[in-house]
C-alpha cells in the first residue's frame, strides 16, 4: 500500500472512533464495481416483457415477431422454464411467485416473457413486438375488500417456502386472500375498555411507496462449464439466493455461486430473490452469460413498501394511564407475498407500540391483492404502525389535556415489563430516546396571521429478526494482515468499515491491514440477510469471535514459542507480548514464519445464533420473541401556511439507542439517512393507483425529497443503552431513525392547528381539508 | 431505455428548418432536451431525427432595443437568471428562473425549449404573459411574431408551425410605475399551480392590471374577469380588491383532478396565490418602480 493510506487510516481506527470508510475511496473516484458495471464475454443482455393488467388469464404469447428481430438469440416464456427448472415458483414465506408468469398475470408489471439479445438495446427494441392476449379476470386492490367474502381470490392456493425458521408454521386458509393473521391477546380488552375513563378509535392509512436504491436491480447468470452457474447480483441476501436457486434447479447448493460486488442502496428492495431467477434460467438456456438489469421504473413493479389501514381503539384513564388497546392492520402485500406474513407477524408483535398496557388485543392481517408485490423497507412495517400509534398517542393526550411528552413518559415500558408479547424489555432506551429529542426541541407554538407553527414528539419500537443466524472466517496472512470472509452485504451502510474495525481492535492491528471481502457464497460463510438493522449486533459478534479465534490460536502458538505459560501472553499491537516477566514481544509476522516456515495462514472462525420462542398462534404470547429491541424518537418543529396547508420542517431531531456507537460518523450518517428518507414518505412520497395501474411509476411524477425541502436543521442524536450481548454494547441502527418521524411531524401539525391528518403523505390538500374539519 | 437517434447540427436557423422539413414527423428540435429526452427514455415518444439549435450563432443571449427585451431562444434558464440585464430590467423573470427545476436542468434547458414544449406544468409562460411576451419563429428566411396568449394553444401543442423554429423571445419592459410578482405552489416535481399579477398605475391609482394563471389547465391563461376588478382602482384599495380578483380567477380556470390535487383545491390554491400576488405588487407600487 502506498504511504499516504497509513495516514488517512490511523491505528486509531479501532471501535469507538470514526476512520474514513474502507470503501470511500473506490466510490468517490468511480471505481468502485457494481453489478451493473460487469460486461462478461460473451454476455447477452435481456429485457422482460412486463404484463399490463393487473389480472388476466394468458391465453397466448404470440413471439415469432421478436424472435426473427435483428440481434435477438431469443424469447424465453413460462413454458421454456418448466423444461429446464425443477420447480418454477420461489418466495421466502410461501412458494407463489413464478420465474415468469404461467397461465395467469396477477399484477401490472409482471414478467411474461423473456427476450435475450446481443445488446440490451435490441432485446429492449423487441419487447413491442412481443404480442400477449389476455382475458382479463376480476381484480381487488384494496386489502380490506380483499378480505371480504366473494372477493376474487389472488390465488386459488399456495405453498409454504419452509425455508426460514420462523415462517416454517405458516398455514394459509384455503379460499381467502389472507396469506398471514397474527393474532396476540393478553389481559382482557373488552374489560380494559369498559373500565376506562376515555376511548378513542382512529383509522390511519399509509400508502404504496417505494425504496428507490440508486442502483436498481441487475444480476449476471454465468454458466460454467461443469454446470455451476455464477450468479453476480445486486442482493441483500447472497445465502438465500444461492439456497432458493438450487431449489428452483433441482441442484445442490455447492452448484451456485452466488457473488455480490457493492450495492447502491438496498432499503430491503434487493432481498430474496428478485431477478436472479430468471437471469438463472435463461443462462441455462442459451449457454452463455446473461445480464438482467432493471430500469429504474421496473422498481415500481418489482415490489414496495405494503400500502397500509391501521384502526386503532384505546381506553384510558383520566390520570392518564393506558388501559386497553385494540389494534387491525391490514397488510396490502400484492400479488405476491415476498415477505410480507414475516412483516405482518414481526410488526404485530409492537402494533400496540412501546407501552405498558395491560389489555391488549392485535390482529395483523397479510393480504393479497392486484398490485405489484410488497416487501421489506427500511423498518420493516414498523413506521407504518408507528405513524398510527403515535399519531393516536397525541390525540389521546390532547383528549385528557395531558403534556405529550409527560403522558408517554408514564406509559412507557421500562426495563422488566413485559411487552404485549410476554417477553420482557431489557436494555431498551425509549425513554432516554424520548427525553433526548424533546430536549433539543424549541420553538413555541405561534400562530400570526395565516402562518402557524407547532412541535411534535413520537417514540417508536422494533423488535430484531429473531432467530437468525451470522456466520464469519478471519484470515490471518503471512505478514500478520487480516482478511475477513462474511456474506454481509456493503450497500452503503458501512458494514466493511465497521467489521474491519472489530478485527483491528481484536487484534491490535492497524484498520488497513484489514480486508473485507465481498460475498460470494463459494468462499463467505453463510448469513441470514444484509437487513434489518442485524448485522452490527449478528455479524459484529460473529467477526469478533472470529478475531478472537485467530488470536486465541497465536496466543497457542506464541506460549510454545516464548515458552512462556499461556496466562501471562496478551495480544497487543499486531504482536504477542509477556505481561510478566522481561517484557518480550512476537510479532504476529514472526509467529506466522516461526509456525509455518514461510506464509501460512491461520483461520479464525465465529459463529452468532439468536434463538426464539414461536408465539402462541392463539395469544401471539411467548417469552422470547426477539434478541433484542430498537428505540428511537423523533421530534419536528414545523411552519404551516394555514392559506395553502404548505409544511415546512425547520427543525428535526432523530435519536436512536445503538447500544454503543462503534462509528460514530457512519452511526449518525445512518440516523440522518433513514430520517429523511421518512421525511420524504412523510411529506411527498405516494405509488398513484387506479384499478391496479400505477399512474406514477417515475421519477418525474413520484416526488421524492430533495436537498432543496430538507430540514434547514436535522439533530441526529446517538443515544447509548448498552446491550450485553451485542459486540460492545452495540445494536443495530439501520432502520431505527426511520421509525418515529411521520408522526412527529402530524403531531406537530396538530399542535399548530389543533387538527389532524390520519392518511400519509401529509399533502397539502389534505392539511387545508382537515383544517376545514373538525377539532381532533 | 433511450433509443438510438441521429443528431444534426445546422449552422443555422434556415438549415434547421430545412432539415424540419426534411424529415417531418421524424425530426423534433433540441433546445436542452429536459422534457423532450424524458419523454424518449419513457417510450413516450421517438423521434429518429434531433436537430440541436443549441449551437447555432445568435440564438442565445439577451439584448436591449428600445422598450424591448430580446431573449435568444437557445439561452439557458441559468444564463436568464444571472443575466445583469435580466437582473437589472426584469428582476422578477431572474427570480423565477432561480426556481426553475433543479441547476442541473436550468444549465441546459433553455427558454425557448421551455416555451415551445409546451408543458402546461411550467413557470416561464406564465409569467411572459403577463408581462405580455410575445414570440418571434422563423421558417427559411421569414420570420413572423406571435403573442405568447396566440402561441399556446394546448398542453404539448403551440402555434408553430412544420418547420418553423422559435428564435426569440420579446418582453416589452414594463413602464414606470409597473409592479409585477410571481408566485408558485407546488409539493410534486413541477409545480401545481402558477400565477402573475402585473399593475401598472400611475396618480395612485391602477390604470391596468395583467392576472395570468398556469398549471391549473393545458395553458397558461390571462384572468379576465380577475384584471377587470383591479383596474382603474386607487393603489391604497388593492388588497381588498385582490381577495374578489382572487375569487373571479378561482372560478375562471378549469381545472381536473390530478396527482396535484383535486378541482377544489386547485381552485383554493389559485384564489390565494392571485390574491398574494395582487397584494404584493400594489405593496411594491406603494415604493419603488420597475418589474
Amino acid at each position: 500500500m502506498p504511504d499516504g493510506r497509513d495516514h488517512a487510516h490511523p491505528p486509531s481506527g479501532g471501535i469507538g472512533t470514526s476512520p474514513l470508510r474502507a470503501d470511500g475511496l473506490s466510490k468517490v473516484t468511480g471505481s468502485a464495481l457494481y453489478a451493473r458495471h460487469l460486461r462478461i464475454p460473451g454476455m447477452l443482455h435481456a429485457a422482460l416483457v412486463r404484463s399490463d393488467r393487473p389480472h388476466a388469464r394468458i391465453l397466448a404469447i404470440r413471439s415469432d415477431g421478436a424472435r426473427r428481430a435483428p440481434g435477438i438469440a431469443g424469447v424465453m416464456t413460462a413454458a421454456d422454464v418448466r423444461l429446464l427448472a425443477r420447480h418454477e415458483r420461489y418466495g421466502p414465506a410461501f412458494r407463489d411467485q413464478p420465474i415468469l408468469a404461467s397461465e395467469v398475470v396477477r399484477h401490472v408489471g409482471e414478467p411474461v416473457a423473456a427476450i435475450v439479445a446481443e445488446t440490451a438495446a435490441a432485446a429492449q427494441a423487441a419487447v413491442p413486438i412481443v404480442e400477449v392476449v389476455y382475458e382479463d379476470l376480476p381484480g381487488v386492490f384494496d386489502p380490506v375488500e380483499a378480505m371480504q367474502p366473494g372477493a376474487p381470490l389472488v390465488h386459488e392456493r399456495v405453498e409454504p417456502a419452509g425455508s426460514f425458521a420462523d415462517l416454517r408454521g405458516l398455514e394459509p386458509a384455503a379460499g381467502t386472500n389472507v396469506c398471514l393473521h397474527f393474532r396476540l391477546r393478553r389481559g382482557d380488552v373488552s374489560s380494559g375498555i369498559r373500565n376506562a375513563d376515555e376511548v378513542v378509535e382512529e383509522t390511519f392509512t399509509t400508502p404504496i411507496t417505494q425504496h428507490l436504491p440508486m442502483e436498481p436491480h441487475a444480476v449476471v447468470a454465468v454458466p460454467e462449464a461443469n454446470g455451476r452457474l455464477v450468479i453476480w447480483s445486486s442482493t441483500q441476501s447472497p445465502s438465500f439466493v444461492r439456497s432458493e436457486l438450487a431449489y428452483l434447479l433441482g441442484v445442490s447448493e455447492h452448484a451456485v455461486d452466488v457473488r455480490v460486488p457493492y450495492l447502491g442502496g438496498g432499503y430491503g428492495s434487493k432481498l430474496y430473490v428478485k431477478l436472479e431467477a430468471v437471469a438463472a434460467v435463461l443462462a441455462l438456456r442459451f449457454r452463455r452469460p446473461v445480464a438482467v438489469h432493471n430500469s429504474l421504473e421496473d422498481l415500481f413493479y418489482t415490489n414496495n413498501r405494503h400500502a397500509t389501514r391501521i384502526v386503532i381503539r384505546s381506553g384510558v384513564t383520566r390520570d392518564g394511564q393506558l388501559l386497553a388497546r385494540q389494534v387491525q392492520v391490514y397488510w396490502d402485500t400484492g400479488a405476491y407475498a415476498d415477505i410480507g406474513p414475516r412483516i405482518c407477524q414481526k410488526s404485530g408483535y409492537t402494533a400496540s407500540g412501546p407501552y405498558r398496557i395491560p389489555h391488549v388485543s392485535i390482529d395483523s392481517y397479510c393480504v393479497y391483492t392486484n398490485h405489484p408485490p410488497a416487501g421489506a423497507f427500511r423498518g420493516f412495517g414498523i413506521p407504518q404502525l408507528v405513524w398510527a400509534y403515535e399519531s393516536h398517542t397525541d390525540t389521546l393526550a390532547r383528549r385528557l389535556a395531558l403534556d405529550p411528552v409527560e403522558f408517554r413518559r408514564r406509559n412507557l415500558l421500562q426495563a422488566g415489563d413485559p411487552q404485549a408479547t410476554g417477553t420482557v424489555v431489557r436494555h431498551a432506551g425509549f425513554r432516554e430516546v424520548l427525553d433526548a429529542v424533546a430536549q433539543r426541541l424549541r420553538s413555541p407554538r405561534i400562530r400570526s396571521g395565516h402562518l402557524a407553527r407547532g412541535v411534535g414528539v413520537a417514540v417508536g419500537m422494533k423488535a430484531v429478526l429473531t432467530p437468525s443466524t451470522s456466520l464469519a472466517i478471519v484470515h490471518l496472512y503471512g505478514d500478520g494482515s487480516a482478511a475477513v470472509a462474511t456474506s454481509t452485504v456493503e450497500m452503503g451502510q458501512g458494514a466493511e468499515t465497521l467489521l474491519s474495525q472489530i478485527v483491528a481492535t481484536e487484534l491490535g492491528v492497524p484498520l488497513h491491514r484489514v480486508h473485507v471481502l465481498h460475498p460470494d457464497t463459494d468462499v463467505t460463510p453463510f448469513d441470514t440477510l444484509t437487513a434489518g438493522s442485524r448485522s452490527t449486533f449478528h455479524m459484529g459478534n460473529a467477526v469478533r469471535r472470529a478475531a478472537q479465534d485467530v488470536g486465541q490460536q497465536l496466543l497457542d502458538r506464541a506460549a510454545r514459542l516464548l515458552e512462556a505459560p499461556r496466562d501471562v501472553l496478551a495480544i497487543e499491537d499486531g504482536g504477542v507480548v509477556t505481561r510478566e516477566g522481561p517484557r518480550r514481544r512476537l510479532t504476529f509476522a514472526d509467529i506466522m514464519e516461526k509456525t509455518f516456515g514461510q506464509g501460512g495462514t491461520l483461520v479464525g472462525r465465529g459463529e452468532d445464533r439468536s434463538h426464539a420462542r414461536h408465539p402462541d398462534p392463539a395469544t401471539g404470547q411467548s417469552d422470547q420473541v426477539t434478541a433484542f429491541w430498537f428505540s428511537g424518537a423523533a421530534g419536528a418543529e414545523i411552519e404551516l401556511d394555514t392559506e395553502t396547508g404548505e409544511v415546512r420542517v425547520t427543525h428535526l431531531v432523530c435519536a436512536a439507542d445503538v447500544g454503543k456507537a462503534l462509528h460514530p460518523r457512519l452511526v449518525e450518517g445512518q440516523i440522518r439517512g433513514a430520517a429523511v428518507m421518512q421525511l420524504s414518505q412523510t411529506l411527498y412520497e405516494a405509488v398513484a393507483t387506479r384499478d391496479g395501474q400505477l399512474l406514477n411509476p417515475n421519477l418525474i411524477d413520484y416526488k421524492v425529497l430533495t436537498t432543496a425541502e430538507a430540514p434547514a436543521r436535522l439533530d441526529a442524536v446517538i443515544v447509548e443503552v448498552p446491550h450485553p450481548d451485542g459486540p460492545y454494547g452495540a445494536k443495530g441502527v439501520g432502520e431505527t431513525g426511520s421509525f418515529a418521524i411521520a408522526p412527529a411531524v402530524a403531531n406537530a401539525i396538530a399542535d399548530a392547528t389543533g387538527r389532524r391528518v390520519r392518511d400519509l403523505p401529509l399533502t397539502p390538500q389534505r392539511i387545508l381539508e382537515a383544517l376545514e374539519g373538525a377539532d381532533t | 431505455m433511450l433509443k438510438p437517434f441521429t443528431l444534426h447540427e445546422p449552422a443555422t436557423v434556415a438549415e434547421a428548418s430545412s432539415l424540419l422539413g426534411k424529415y417531418g414527423e421524424a425530426a423534433r428540435l433540441y433546445a436542452g432536451g429536459t422534457e423532450l429526452v424524458l419523454v424518449m427514455k419513457q417510450g413516450l415518444a421517438h423521434y429518429p431525427h434531433l436537430v440541436n439549435v443549441k449551437q447555432i450563432p445568435g440564438l442565445s443571449g439577451v439584448r436591449q432595443h428600445g422598450g424591448v427585451l430580446h431573449i435568444g431562444a437557445g439561452t439557458t434558464h441559468r444564463a436568464i437568471e444571472k443575466n445583469p440585464l435580466i437582473l437589472d430590467r426584469l428582476p422578477r423573470l431572474a427570480g423565477l428562473e432561480e426556481g426553475v427545476a433543479n441547476v442541473r436542468v436550468r444549465n441546459v434547458g433553455t427558454l425557448g425549449g421551455n416555451l415551445a414544449f409546451a408543458e402546461p406544468h411550467a413557470d416561464p409562460g406564465t409569467l411572459l404573459l403577463a408581462l405580455g411576451a410575445g414570440v418571434r419563429v422563423q421558417r427559411g428566411d421569414r420570420i413572423r411574431r406571435i403573442p405568447l396568449g396566440e402561441f399556446f394553444v394546448d398542453a404539448y401543442t403551440t402555434a408553430l408551425e412544420p418547420e418553423e423554429v422559435l428564435v426569440e423571445v420579446d418582453v416589452p419592459l414594463p413602464p414606470p410605475g409597473t409592479e409585477a410578482v410571481f408566485l408558485k405552489f407546488g409539493f410534486l416535481e413541477r409545480p401545481s399551480v402558477n400565477v402573475a399579477a402585473v399593475l401598472s398605475s400611475s396618480d395612485g391609482t391602477v390604470r391596468e392590471a395583467r392576472v395570468a394563471v398556469g398549471c391549473v389547465g393545458p395553458k397558461p391563461i390571462r384572468c379576465q374577469t380577475a384584471e377587470a376588478v383591479l383596474a382603474g382602482v386607487p393603489v391604497r384599495e388593492i388588497p381588498s380588491a385582490a381577495q374578489a380578483a382572487g375569487a373571479r380567477a378561482a372560478h375562471e380556470i378549469d381545472p381536473i383532478q390530478d396527482l396535484h390535487g383535486s378541482a377544489d383545491f386547485k381552485r383554493h390554491i389559485t384564489a390565494v396565490l392571485v390574491r398574494r400576488s395582487i397584494t404584493a405588487a400594489a405593496a411594491r407600487l406603494g415604493g419603488g418602480t420597475g418589474a
